[in-house]
């Protein structure tokens, strides 16, 4: 499949707007993009594979860039054929295409739309809204996530620009199940079950060594 | 006289650097974004963990830079993260957004 880059188009838009997509699985958008996975969903993408994220993160994701793998081929690494071998744990970025999720540091948000392909399959049209679109793309916990996450990133920022103590290494910042769980064996405690607990025990680890650090609390 | 080839320790500020680094990358919130002696044009960098220098970085319009600033998360499927973003406008509600 050769590469195509896409265009952003010039508009963006709110959540009340009229949108909807329909994917019919060409497999166009699984091939030569870069699909930065956070620490919350490497979590899922390891729940739906049944492995750890230190696996997933050793074995699927370019720990340079965040990214998954591709193929020699510029595939995702979880192609097979035109279906996604991680559907339920996808990503949010494949969640929300053609969209894309922008998030301003005031909160505020703004969805993007890239034209497609041009032999994709997928139907845009407004039977809906944009809410109704990624709300069935199981987008919500993936937003949340997002938005703790860069709640951290946003005290860690600020912990830079003040003097504070030195709090040590970081625990492990991409790999929730190393940090969940060496926490868990310090503490002689079990690790807990689920991703959502999981992520919620790394974000107090993170959050725990930013108070270290004397990182300001927002 | 043999030499250490321990790593030198890091000061709080580059380790707590380096992890705003590693955590941004995953939120497609670029811990670097630099105004550069460029005119009008800013500069969206990653870092690869324990260094200091970019590996990679875009150039970007005060526009566009605006909508995918320092602090703002971007969840989108990029064809890349190397080379320069097209000049482009954002417009929401008819007006320039944000």
């Amino acid at each position: 499949m050769t590469e195509h880059r896409m265009a952003l188009r010039p508009e963006v838009r709110a959540r009340n707007d009229a949108y909807s997509y329909v994917c019919h699985g060409c497999g166009h958008c699984c091939h030569h993009k870069a699909i930065r996975v956070s620490p919350y969903e490497v979590a899922r993408l390891g729940d739906v594979l049944g492995e750890s994220t230190t696996t997933v993160l050793a074995r699927d994701i370019d720990p340079e860039m965040s990214t998954l793998r591709t193929t020699a081929e510029g595939a995702c690494t979880y192609l097979r054929g035109t279906g996604c071998a991680v559907h339920a744990g996808r990503p949010l970025a494949c969640r929300l295409y053609p969209l894309g999720w922008i998030v301003t540091a005031d909160g505020d948000e703004a969805f993007t739309e890239f034209e497609g392909h041009p032999r994709s399959a997928g139907l845009t049209g407004a039977d809906g809204t944009v809410a109704d679109y990624v709300d069935a793309q199981g987008t919500a916990p993936y937003m949340d996530a997002a938005r703790r996450y860069e709640a951290v990133l946003h005290r860690l920022r600020l912990a830079i620009e003040v003097d504070g103590p030195d709090p040590g290494d970081s625990p492990p910042l991409a790999d929730v199940d190393a940090a969940v769980e060496g926490d868990c064996a310090r503490r002689g405690v079990a690790v807990p079950e689920g991703v959502e607990s999981r992520v919620d025990c790394h974000l107090a680890l993170l959050h725990g060594w930013l108070d270290a650090a004397g990182a300001p609390s927002v | 006289m043999s030499q250490s080839h321990e790593p030198s320790p890091i000061s709080r500020r580059e380790g707590l650097k380096r992890a705003a680094s590693v955590l941004a990358l995953g939120l497609g919130a670029p811990v670097s974004l630099a105004a550069t002696s460029e005119t009008g044009t800013l500069r969206l960098s990653f870092y690869k963990r324990g260094e200091e220098r970019p590996f990679h970085s875009m150039r970007l319009s005060e526009r566009d830079a605006r909508a995918i600033n320092s602090e703002a998360l971007a969840y989108i499927k990029f064809d890349g993260v190397d080379g320069e973003l097209t000049e482009r406008r954002l417009i929401f509600n008819g007006k320039d957004w944000p």
